[in-house]
């Protein structure tokens, strides 16, 4: 036998080693794997009373419903099995007969090497071994303490489902199929990270998702392989060809009817274990200002929102930028009336005025930084503290003047209006950009710097799809996804489906004429 | 289904070359027909449309004939090698002399409108490095940029100078039709072939994906051009009259600091205009350079084209330096343009397509017989 360090595979570090006949070697192999691991539960017991054999049960405790593990295996074993021994007859051993007969629960399946056994005990399941096999079964036992379905703390919506999705894959995947009552929507499994043995779940629906976008994300799903996987980030980070883009190339969202609506729409998501943020492919820069809430109210409300949000994107990135351009370079643009104002509340302000901007935008992100970190009760300290800084303290000593204040506070609030927090992350630190552009050269840095970033979104994918989509080459689906971009057009005018759904799949809307 | 083959839709390709026919003489057409014509210039736009429509028919039925081809690879096919070479190598000379002119006059106008104090080289070499940055994203990513600077460009240009209109006397644009036919030839030819622009079509059609449909979608987007030319012709002669628009360099700028816009609190129109004006101007430069590009690298045969970029920054820098002020550039570009612009829009294309017809060459084009 190889040395006990040489079964782990180097690469996939899985363990190469099939299950024995003899259970008393079984459990030394199994034993010395989980050597000084005391969470794990193992137990080995007699099964029947005349022809009895030895058994052998593990779970880790807390990991399993205790519930399961009693009720449904261990007193089926020892009583049920202890009375019928005669019922074990010739063509049915006592394996098949263990399986059918003696475990009341249904999810019950057969493993032959060491490596399921291990995983299978250590995602919460119970592996039970009998003597004379050299196969053991696998039961389902997982329960382990969840903090359920609760509100979402993102994308928080006044008209709309409640529930967001929580740490557990299954109870994810549920939330999404109880929207969805179709078989064509598929749950594929899978595992990533070679010590973490993440789950997880590729959904889509069949006949709607494009074959080349389903290949494209398995391509890219195996084309790395890392030691383990903690939250969707990585995934996501790991899937993008374009690394070095601020850009979020796929959606983010907590809220199942989001993700049940873009299974709808042709797209694909993948839930991750452990992470209540689901990732949706492939993303147009266009999804990222789709509330699911405007879809629930009005359509004349949702299209005013949408205009505002865009309007918000724009002054997030731009405003800045613009006031310095215009007061530094080109005053003569501004009437004179508040040339003079802005000049009178400059007076005796030290710095230039890219400086001064530069100090609030960054007072600002720090705020910004430490109210998340902090805890709840201090965090609001924080905000009252920074927010007297910011507006008094700072313009009474002269550092800046009040007019970038207000312009650096209207530029957070607009970044707050984007409903998407990773794209909104990205705007951040283009604004910064456009500063500098607009440091240098006035308006034409400005424009220059804008059309900078334009250059790098055009030629940007999100799983070879352009990420502006519906602004730039809408002729490929024949101009139906601009009706979903700025304006929220009434529902009977969404009759297609947009371009991420297989060309055949489109219809969605039809009106029934009696 | 989007895959990574860089190729261009016909209504993308309709988007850049109203981009680069638009940019190229509208700033200062009213000067030109003043010129040529006084208040009559708007025949001369028309002339000059009909004209553009003739040279991009053959152009685009020359290159139809020979889809997957650019202008490199079928005049060596049909005008043997050498000659082949030469014509092409004639073209990317060509282009780079007015890609650096266009650099600097756009360079010199942006200095005039927006940075008196900012030394040209900086804001020329700072606009070439963001050409090059799109050119090498290739031509997809062109395209797309196109159809947003349409809207983030072209259309606030025009939608301001719709705010013109109501200042515009009549009786600046009489008598009509009062000019004499030498004129009209004279002006209608020299505005055609400054239209730069026509001659992306020599490269465009191998990356379209639907090339057969090409000769309409340019004849319609000459005509919409052409109005377009008309109408901010109407505007500035409306405005200032045929014998002041002659004096201004730059006469659309100028009727930019006199149009009120209701209700703006801008105070500079013309500023404003400028900012427009970088997005179509960039469209433009970049159209030059991305042809260059193309043009050098299917000559060499050089798969990697991003090296050639390297090379073009600082000819085109070297050579938009040449002139010493604005009078001096805009004479070297009507040099240019009489000296070079004729000889790619209707000679070559001519001896191109005949020779072609007569050595059997090429795909039959099925869209003419219907």
């Amino acid at each position: 036998m190889k040395s006990f360090n040489e079964l782990h595979n180097k690469e996939t570090n899985k363990i190469e080693l099939d299950l024995v006949k003899n259970l008393d070697k079984n459990i030394k192999i199994f034993e010395d794997f989980f050597n000084n691991c005391d969470d794990v539960i193992k137990k080995k017991f007699q099964i029947g009373e005349i022809n009895s054999v030895w058994g052998y049960i593990s779970y880790i405790d807390s990991m399993v419903n205790r519930d399961v593990v009693e009720d449904s295996i261990l007193e089926q074993m020892i009583e049920e099995i202890k009375n019928v021994p005669k019922n074990i007859s010739e063509d049915t051993n006592l394996f098949e007969f263990v399986k059918n007969y003696a475990i009341a629960t249904a999810d019950v399946k057969e493993i032959n090497t060491f490596d399921e056994a291990c995983l299978a005990v250590l995602s919460g399941d119970t592996v039970l071994f009998i003597d004379g096999f050299d196969k053991a079964l696998k039961i389902a036992t997982k329960g382990w303490p969840n903090r359920g379905v609760q509100e979402p703390d993102t994308e928080g919506v006044v008209r709309g489902s409640k529930e967001g999705f929580s740490e557990a894959l299954r109870i994810n995947t549920v939330l999404v199929r109880r929207r969805i009552r179709d078989t064509k929507l598929k749950v594929r499994q899978e595992q990533v990270g070679t010590r973490s043995r993440t789950d997880i779940a590729i959904m889509y629906i069949e006949d709607l998702a494009r074959k080349e976008v389903l290949k494209e994300i398995d391509v890219r799903l195996h084309s790395f392989s890392i030691d383990a996987i903690y939250e969707s980030g990585m995934l996501e980070e790991l899937m993008e060809k374009e690394w070095l883009s601020p850009f979020p190339k796929a959606q983010v969202t907590q809220r199942p009817d989001k993700v049940a609506s873009a299974l709808l729409e042709g797209r694909v998501a993948i839930v991750v274990d452990n992470t209540p943020f689901v990732l949706l492919f492939p993303t147009t820069i266009n999804c990222f200002f789709q509330s699911s809430e405007d879809y629930y109210q009005g359509f004349l409300f949702a299209s005013f929102i949408r205009v505002l949000r865009y309007a918000s994107a724009v002054m997030a990135v731009g405003l800045p930028g613009l006031y310095i351009a215009l007061t530094c370079f080109h005053t003569s643009m501004i009437p004179s009336e508040l040339v003079y104002s802005i000049a009178a509340a400059r007076q005796g302000v030290p710095f230039p005025t890219i400086i001064e901007v530069l100090i609030i935008e960054l007072e600002f992100e720090f705020l910004r930084e430490a109210a998340v970190r902090l805890p709840g009760s201090i965090g609001s300290t924080i905000s009252i503290v920074g927010g007297l800084v910011i507006g008094q303290a700072a313009v009474s000593a002269n550092l800046v003047s009040p007019l970038v204040i207000v312009i650096v506070a209207i530029t957070a609030i607009a970044s707050f209006s984007i409903p998407n927090y990773t794209l909104a992350n990205a705007y951040r630190i283009i604004k910064f950009w456009i500063i500098l552009g607009a440091g240098t050269l006035g308006l034409y840095g400005f424009w220059l710097s804008i059309l900078v970033v334009l250059i790098h979104l055009v030629a940007l994918k999100s799983v070879n799809f352009p990420y502006l989509m519906p602004f730039v080459a809408d002729d490929v689906n024949g101009g139906q996804d601009l009706k979903d971009s700025f304006f929220r057009l009434p529902i009977i005018y969404y009759r297609t489906r947009p371009i991420f759904a297989k060309k055949s799949e489109r219809r969605r809307f039809k009106l029934n004429h009696k | 289904m989007f895959s990574n083959n860089d190729k261009i839709s016909i209504r993308q390709l309709q988007i850049l070359l109203i981009l680069t026919l638009f940019t190229s003489v509208s700033l200062t057409l009213p000067r030109i027909t003043s010129e040529f014509a006084d208040q009559n210039g708007w025949i001369l736009i028309i002339g000059a449309a009909i004209l553009t429509m003739i040279y991009s028919y053959i152009i685009t039925t020359l290159g139809k004939m020979f889809p997957d081809q650019t202008i490199v690879e079928y005049s060596q096919k049909i005008l043997t090698k050498p000659i082949g070479i030469i014509i092409s190598s004639l073209l990317i000379a060509k282009l780079v002399l007015f890609g650096s002119l266009e650099l600097r006059v756009f360079g010199e106008l942006v200095k005039q409108t927006l940075l008196k104090n900012t030394p040209i080289e900086f804001i020329m070499i700072t606009m070439l490095f963001t050409v090059v940055y799109l050119t090498r994203k290739g031509y997809e990513a062109r395209a797309r940029l196109g159809e947003l600077i349409i809207f983030l460009g072209l259309i606030p240009i025009i939608l301001v100078l719709i705010f013109a209109l109501q200042d515009i006397e009549l009786d600046r644009l009489a008598p009509f039709f009062t000019i004499k036919a030498k004129d009209f030839i004279a002006g209608s030819y020299y505005i055609s072939i400054a239209m730069v622009g026509i001659e992306s079509l020599y490269i465009a059609i191998p990356f379209l994906r639907n090339p057969k449909k090409v000769t309409k979608a340019v004849i319609h987007t000459v005509l919409f051009v052409a109005a377009l030319n008309l109408m901010i012709n109407f505007i500035t002669i409306g405005l200032f009259g045929s014998a002041e628009a002659a004096r201004e360099i730059w006469p659309v700028m100028a009727i930019m600091q006199v149009i009120e816009l209701p209700g703006s609190f801008i105070a500079r129109q013309d500023a404003l205009m400028m900012s427009f004006w970088i997005l179509t101007t960039f469209a433009l430069i970049n159209c030059y350079i991305f042809f260059i590009t193309i043009l050098t690298s299917r000559l060499i045969k050089s798969k990697e084209a991003n090296w050639i970029n390297l090379v073009i920054i600082p000819i085109v820098y070297g050579i938009s330096l040449i002139p010493n002020n604005v009078p001096h550039t805009f004479e070297m570009m009507k040099k240019a343009i009489q000296t070079f612009g004729f000889a790619f829009v209707l000679p070559v294309p001519v001896v191109l397509l005949v020779v072609a017809k007569i050595r059997k060459l090429g795909v039959k084009d099925e869209t003419n017989q219907n």
